[in-house]
């Protein structure tokens, strides 16, 4: 076990230093040198010159990446041509929306998932059936985005019920900065109107967010406790007078669970590319909405360091779902690997 | 069949033989279906003209912002061009960059997988991971990074496409490679001095074309959402050429009184999507019935 | 069917005519047709024939655990202690598993849970059924555990099913379906997929829970020497029917049907040795879909006459034997003993 663990986290250690290759690469590739590029297109000459030294751009490349690496650890990203502020600076301020819709989007997902996944399971029928494959459907076809501006035309243009987008509406104060998550904030400091309001925002964006992943999986889930309601252990424990709730809840989804917690951390890799998206279309302020603008405003030292951290962070939760593999099924504890 | 009432697992979902003529009849379908949407599509990239006399970039009298209407079957869009020959229009550069993507990543996959299925074990185990690598990361993610970094235009998104799209083939090629190297003909022609393309070519490549095909069709639906996707966030095929990603970004403004801008170009996609499933469903359940008959 | 009149207690577990259908890409078919026997306590009924022949249907049927989608039991009934078990509903049937009836299934391999310790495994008849208190029932499955023969126990109970053999695996299983005190055990193939070693162990085991508590067991076997060592009564099935029934030795020793003497050949009922198979036959059993007309084994049989291609015989006494046979030449007497062997092929 220790030493899976191990392998694992070597494994995963050869992951982020293979983004930053990736990353040093791009620099390299984007015209100009990787100097101008971090500095930004605003910085006075002393900065890039500055920069330049600090890279070691007139040593070797392999010195160069070196560099380059050290510069990472000491969190120093660049500069974005767009704010002139430091990426790191941006990034803490565009963070705490993009994790306030990434965590909630991703715990009802999962907390929807599994139930559904194990209600279309034993309800073997027509209905079930007929319910999982369309939503496949939906999953296979509609990009994130079209699903995403469609909530919006139906329940902003049309039926006024929800914000076109934003955390909040633009007129409306921000609660007190504690976190950066307003949620958080708002409901921290009583500020309860606030919090309503910011709940009003999040509904479509997480919304999008949670049926463009239930298309995609629920399928599985559903596959997967089926292969496991299939299992001779299960006709033993209805042998034994177990049925119902306790039979699915401690027999099955122990076991249904490992190919479900797989496809979860594979759906928060799809969760983590859709972002960008999403918060675009509900102009959602977050680090999607930055790397958005800056696609658009040729400003690259935010968008290295996004792909930094959207990376950094797909690994780290893979390196958690892998872990945890070892806890729901015991074979895996003993057997070498 | 029959033999399913001796010893029968026991826990068999539907009567077998009740499924085989539903799901027959259901491949029929969507085969047609299937290759009448993709066609159509195709014919709509290649030669728009067929479908639609507007020109994409003229600017029509009924002003920005009118709805779908005899005149303009879409309407027209934020600067009053004929968003319906828009969108025909874009199926040519939104198709051609999928296409291009899933070939020239298969094209790469295929010759990494072969290389990595006949090669030596150190070989082989130094190509598999460099192919977990690629595959340990969301792709679109680091596509968009890439072709962030290429710059602007069309082929820059095919490249970085490409780049992310090829090591899943190399990996499904690898695999079939490996599991249909002992079958006893393939040695026979290895024995015989064949090299490794000619023996995949000539002995491996009829088996495996019902998981290609179904890989190969997914994959244009997927292709085409990740183009779409990257040209919604600007990059691909600039303005003023139609892109169906990019027109969908444009119409989020108009939400509110242009809701085709957004419908539209979404459809399109989701169309394309699907049909080039059902096509590949539907070529796959011919093939396998085809075989089906042989097996007993 | 009538009873045999050595005994004359009332059986635990009663089976008439016990027919389970089964609805396979749009036909009906019956595994399970017209099976019926009488168990008492202490005894053992040992259900044997080919794969295929129902008796996997007929311990399911009873347990009430067919898949519901596409079998269900069309007729008879089982009487345990009085109750008829089919006519119950299925939170009735629920309340009785494991504890007045249980069944031991076959596989040990596939049949435990890996995610779940042998030791919440085996306790969990009793907790489902609040029988005893977590305590009680840890208590009460280290008991029978160790009297089966599992080694380092209380620790044991915390193992994983992977960490045990296959022989330790079956015992688990024992142990599972005897903790409930059930008056009935319904065992499917509890010898197959161990090795002789344990088989033996496992058949002793048995032998003893029966001595000490008067368990009735329903044996579902092909293994002869299992049969031969610990069965009271046997029922012999074809094709889903019953086609000899009677005391153990007895079917041994003067088979009353064509086909039972074609499994035994000239197997000694004294000497068998564990693990004889049946299978001596050539000729493979009908499929279900497709049974012969007449009596189901006719194709295969030696003596076989016109009328056993037309007539389905019925269960019937066999004169000069206790056994009863559904042959129609036995009914009259008519099956001589030592005839030829059985036929190859089709004729």
């Amino acid at each position: 076990m220790i030493a899976y663990a191990g392998r694992r986290l070597g494994w995963a250690l050869v992951l982020l230093w293979a983004v930053t290759v990736f990353t040093f690469v791009l620099l390299h590739l984007i015209p100009g040198n990787p100097a101008l590029v971090l500095a930004g297109m605003g910085a006075k000459k002393s900065q890039v010159h500055a920069l330049y030294v600090q890279l070691g751009l007139n040593k070797p490349l392999p010195v160069q990446y070196l560099k380059y690496v050290e510069g990472l650890v000491h969190l120093n990203l660049g500069r974005s041509a767009v704010t002139g502020d430091a990426v790191t600076t941006d990034l803490a301020h565009y963070l705490p929306a993009t994790i306030e819709l990434v965590v909630i989007s991703f715990t009802i997902y999962v907390l929807l998932a599994i139930p559904l996944g194990a209600w279309a399971a034993r309800r073997q029928g027509r209905v079930a059936e007929a319910f999982v494959r369309v939503t496949a459907i939906i999953g296979s076809g509609m990009p994130v985005f079209w699903l995403g501006a469609l909530f919006q035309g139906l329940f902003f243009a049309k039926l006024h019920w929800l914000p076109v987008g934003g955390e909040l509406a633009i007129t409306a104060s921000a609660p007190p900065d504690r976190t950066g998550i307003y949620l958080i904030d708002s409901a921290l400091a009583g500020q309860w109107g606030t919090f309503w309001q910011t709940i009003l925002h999040l509904i479509l964006p997480v919304a999008t967010i949670v049926i463009a992943m239930l298309a995609v999986g629920l399928r599985s889930t559903r596959a997967s406790v089926l292969q496991e309601l299939r299992r001779p252990y299960v006709r033993t424990a209805e042998s034994k007078g177990v049925a119902g709730v306790r039979l699915m809840a401690v027999h099955v989804m122990k076991n249904a669970l490992n190919p479900v917690v797989s496809l979860l951390g594979l759906q928060f890799g799809f969760l983590l590319g859709w972002i960008c998206l999403v918060e675009t279309v509900f102009s959602w302020p977050g680090i999607g909405l930055y790397l958005y603008n800056s696609i658009q405003s040729f400003d690259y030292a935010p968008i290295m360091a996004i792909t930094l951290l959207i990376s950094g962070t797909f690994i780290v939760v893979n390196l958690l779902t892998d872990l945890i593999y070892p806890i729901l099924d015991p074979r895996l504890r003993d057997r070498q690997e | 069949m029959a033999s399913s009432a001796i010893g029968l697992p026991l826990r068999r979902e539907a009567p077998a033989r009740a499924r085989w003529s539903q799901s027959e009849r259901s491949r029929r379908v969507f085969l047609i279906v299937g290759s009448v949407i993709v066609a159509v599509f195709v014919i709509a990239a290649v030669v728009p003209q067929l479908f639609t006399s507007q020109n994409p970039n003229a600017l029509y009298a009924s002003g920005p912002l009118s709805p779908p209407s005899s005149q303009h079957w879409l309407g027209t869009d934020e600067l009053g061009r004929d968003f319906f020959a828009r969108v025909v229009y874009g199926a040519r550069a939104s198709l051609t960059m999928s296409v291009l993507v899933v070939a020239i990543g298969a094209a790469i996959g295929v010759l990494v997988g072969v290389v990595a299925g006949f090669a030596g074990r150190r070989v082989d185990d130094v190509l598999m991971r460099v192919v977990d690598l690629f595959l340990s990361f969301p792709g679109f993610v680091l596509a968009l990074a890439l072709a962030a970094a290429l710059g602007r235009g069309e082929r820059s998104v095919v490249i970085a496409l490409s780049i992310v799209w090829w090591p899943s083939y190399a990996r499904l090629i690898r695999g079939m490679v490996l599991s249909l190297k002992h079958r006893l003909h393939v040695e026979s022609a290895r024995a015989l001095g064949a090299g490794p393309f000619r023996i995949v070519r000539k002995h491996m490549l009829p088996f495996m074309w019902e998981q290609l095909n179904a890989r190969v069709t997914q994959d244009l639906g997927y292709a085409l959402v990740n183009v779409a996707g990257l040209g919604f966030v600007g990059l691909g095929a600039q303005p003023p050429t139609p892109e169906w990603g990019s027109l969908l970004e444009a119409g989020l403004q108009y939400v509110a009184n242009g809701w085709w801008l957004t419908v539209f170009p979404g459809l399109a996609i989701t169309l394309w999507t699907l049909g080039v499933a059902m096509l590949g469903d539907g070529i796959s359940g011919f093939a396998r019935s085809e075989r089906s008959v042989h097996r007993r | 069917m009538t009873a045999d009149v050595r005994e004359t207690a009332e059986p635990v577990l009663e089976v008439r005519g016990l027919r389970t259908a089964l609805h396979i890409g749009g036909t009906q078919l019956y595994p399970v047709d017209g099976v019926g026997f009488e168990l008492r306590s202490g005894e053992t009924v040992a259900i044997v024939g080919e794969s295929g022949s129902g008796k996997s249907m007929t311990a399911l049927s009873l347990m009430g655990l067919l898949p519901n989608r596409i079998a269900k039991v069309v007729g008879g009934a089982a009487l345990l202690q009085g109750r008829d078990l089919l006519a119950l509903n299925p939170k009735a049937m629920r309340e009785l598993r494991g504890v007045e009836i249980s069944y031991m299934p076959q596989d040990p391999v596939s049949a435990l849970n890996p995610a779940l310790t042998i030791g919440r495994q085996v306790m969990e008849p009793l907790l489902v059924h609040r029988k005893a208190s977590r305590d009680e029932a840890e208590s009460r499955a280290v008991e029978l555990l160790g009297n089966l023969g599992i080694p380092n126990l209380p620790a044991s109970l915390s193992a994983y099913p992977h960490q045990l053999s296959g022989g330790m695996r079956q015992r688990v299983l024992l142990a599972m379906s005897l903790i409930g005190r059930p008056k009935v055990l319904i065992a499917d193939e509890p010898t197959t997929s161990v090795d002789v070693t344990t088989q033996e162990q496992i058949i002793d085991l048995l032998w003893a829970i029966q001595r000490e508590t008067q368990l009735g067991i329903v044996l579902i076997t092909h293994d002869l020497g299992v049969v031969a060592r610990i069965a009271t009564r046997v029922l012999v099935m074809y094709a889903g029917r019953v086609v000899e029934y009677g005391e153990a030795e007895e079917v041994f020793e003067r088979p009353m049907h064509p086909y039972t003497r074609g499994l035994l050949q000239s197997v000694d009922f004294d000497e068998v040795e564990p693990r004889t198979r049946l299978f001596a036959l050539d000729g493979n059993p009908p499929q279900l879909a497709d049974l012969p007309s007449g009596c189901a084994f006719n194709p295969r049989c030696a003596h076989r006459v016109q009328a056993c291609m037309e007539v389905v015989p019925e269960l019937a006494s066999v004169p000069g034997s206790q056994s009863l046979s559904a042959c129609l030449l036995a009914a009259q007497g008519l099956l001589t003993p030592a005839s030829g062997g059985p036929v190859t092929g089709n004729d």
